[in-house]
């Protein structure tokens, strides 16, 4: 009895203090991981969007930016599990289009995709590629120019399908499957956006960076 | 968003083969493999588990880790759920279907090591599925494992009679031909 | 001291994990797409196995035997969930593209292979020592692996040159599934062939 006593407390006792320490841990870290994911996945597609603006940025200029676009970000509750978090992309220091992220399902996992809106028109400005896991040399091409470009100031009523779908999408020959993902995930953020509008817009001119 | 399930099923088992596009359980790919008896055994042994194993991890995920917000001891939370599985299902098997022990028995607690386990049960959670989702994306992964596992030792029974260079004999042989494996699976990619 | 610094070395060459002892298979043959990603898979298993060896080796007469499998789990995967914040919050890009297989070293054979087979019945120094070579033969192992890869798969070494360095047309197959495959496949033949001509 004795032993089997031993053992549950020696597993439990291990298993307590692990969690302790690593809860402390998570306390830590947990500012510098929230910062990262948006400087490092979230931030560079919005900067991408940005550029479309301004033409091409020389890096130290397009570092400039990305740190600019930090305190762009803003959080709006619309009821949902938590608030929604979208970019604010200025032109001459007024804002011009708001960026937010959605996800299509691409061909392995999902491939997460920030689409920048003007606001005036509700047009599209462009997009930037946040995360995927598609297939080196041949889904990853979805972040090249010669596919992006394509979206540059479409209108807010195009057909987001790629073109075999009836859609206006051009596909990356051999990479149906992410071009779709990309054009799904547009579709979902402007579904989004267009339902949310007012609250996002509203949400523009709040002070920067309320972070939930 | 409304889900393919078809092209959930046939990316998971054939497109993104957990063994051979995921790398994921390699290391009983190469030590069961040897011949076909133990490997249809494994493979059985794994359907059951990473089934259960994805249900279960969601189930904790969802309404124990996300409700105290400490979804970053997941990695710890779910090892010790699949530890604690396995040992339950070999009781229950031992004491309730002896026959199925017998046959699945001594794979079952290679598993808790397995990582197609533990990885496809990160995967759910990574690709926000819903419980049905996991249900059909897990069960089609494991049959994926089952496929080339099979497959591999149907391959594998074929090196006692073939010539193999001397330096490549055993798992370097194995290696080269899981490569070659992979690269017919490949072939699916057209599909979707 | 002798026989601290053979626990050490032989983790280098006589038992190095991949190639001789044939476990860490998963990480290895995902992770080595590019030098870069090996090296860090490498450190990272490191240090847990370090971490997790020091610290069962220091409550080997403490753990009651019965339990012990699942003490060592539980202990592995506290260190791998630290070494998991740690690098998302200092490391990010590498911990994007390790990916699932961070979370994975927690089911790495070769970590709970040397809790079992050297850190329980071993002091607590011996048990560093062994963790210590052995992590660093794996990283070896990986970062060689990788390497290859790198180089025939996409003719690059972005670690050390960051440019095309192989003038050549690189042979993407490499950095693809099969390749990883037989890449570690030739890696073993290699080895089999140098450790006889060795002899």
């Amino acid at each position: 009895m004795k032993s089997y006593l031993q053992m549950v407390l020696s597993l439990s006792l291990i298993a307590v203090l692990s969690g302790l320490a690593l809860g402390g841990l998570n306390e830590l870290t947990f500012e510098q991981i929230q910062i990262n994911i948006l400087k490092f996945k979230k931030i560079p597609a919005v900067a991408d969007i940005y550029e479309i603006l301004t033409g091409e940025l020389s890096s130290e200029e397009r570092m400039a930016v990305e740190e600019g676009l930090l305190s762009e970000k803003r959080y709006v509750d619309l009821g949902l599990n938590e608030p929604s978090l979208f970019f604010v992309v200025r032109k001459d220091g007024a804002p011009f289009a708001v960026a937010l992220e959605d996800y299509g399902q691409g061909f392995a996992g999902n491939l997460g995709v920030m689409v920048g809106f003007e606001i005036e028109t509700g047009n599209l400005v462009g997009i930037g590629i946040t995360t995927m896991s598609e297939t080196p040399g041949v889904g990853t091409r979805v972040k090249e120019k010669a596919f992006v470009t394509q979206f540059m100031g479409m209108s807010k009523d195009a057909v987001l399908k790629v073109k075999k779908d009836g859609g206006e999408v051009d596909a990356l020959s051999g990479a149906t499957v992410s071009s779709r993902a990309v054009a799904q995930a547009m579709d979902n953020a402007r579904a989004f956006y267009t339902e949310h509008r007012e609250a996002i817009l509203d949400a523009v001119n709040e002070t920067p960076g309320g972070s939930s | 968003m409304e889900t393919d399930f078809f092209a959930l099923i046939i990316s998971a088992i054939f497109i993104n083969n957990i063994l051979l596009a995921k790398f994921l359980g390699n290391c009983p790919f190469l030590g069961v493999s040897k011949n076909m008896d133990t490997a249809v055994g494994m493979s059985a042994a794994v359907v059951f588990v990473l089934t259960l194993a994805g249900i279960i991890t969601w189930v904790v995920d969802h309404y124990i880790l996300a409700t105290f917000k400490i979804e970053y001891i997941q990695t710890l939370a779910f090892i010790l759920v699949i530890a604690t599985l396995v040992q339950f299902v070999e009781l229950f098997l031992r004491k309730s279907i002896p026959a199925l022990y017998k046959s699945l028995g001594i794979f079952l607690p290679l598993i808790t090591t397995n990582c197609a386990v533990l990885g496809t049960a990160i995967i759910n959670i990574q690709e926000d599925f819903s419980l049905l989702e996991t249900v059909v994306f897990s069960a089609a992964s494991a049959t994926g494992f089952g496929l080339a596992l099979v497959l591999f030792a149907g391959i594998r029974e074929r090196f006692e009679i073939a010539r193999i260079p001397k330096p490549l004999e055993g798992t370097g042989i194995g290696l080269v031909t899981a490569g070659l494996l992979a690269l017919s699976f490949f072939a699916f990619k057209g599909m979707i | 001291m002798t026989t601290l610094t053979r626990e050490f070395t032989k983790g280098l060459w006589d038992e190095i994990p991949l190639f001789r002892i044939v476990l860490g298979l998963c990480p290895a043959l995902a992770v080595t797409t590019t030098m870069e990603n090996g090296l860090g898979m490498g450190v990272a298993a490191t240090f847990v196995l370090v971490c997790s060896n020091g610290l069962i080796s220091l409550l080997r007469n403490v753990i009651p035997s019965e339990v012990r499998v699942a003490c060592y789990i539980v202990i592995i995967a506290a260190f791998v969930v630290a070494v998991e914040m740690l690098m998302k919050a200092y490391f990010f890009s590498l911990s994007e593209s390790l990916g699932i297989f961070i979370p994975l070293i927690v089911v790495n054979c070769i970590i709970l292979g040397r809790a079992e087979a050297f850190a329980r019945k071993n002091g607590v120094l011996a048990s560093l020592a062994d963790g210590l070579g052995m992590g660093l033969g794996f990283t070896l192992a990986l970062t060689v692996l990788a390497t290859l890869r790198e180089l025939l798969g996409a003719g690059t070494l972005g670690l050390v040159f960051g440019e095309r360095v192989l003038l050549a047309q690189p042979f993407g197959f490499f950095q693809q599934a099969p390749g990883a495959f037989v890449a570690l496949g030739i890696l073993l033949g290699l080895m089999n062939v140098l450790s006889k001509s060795g002899k």
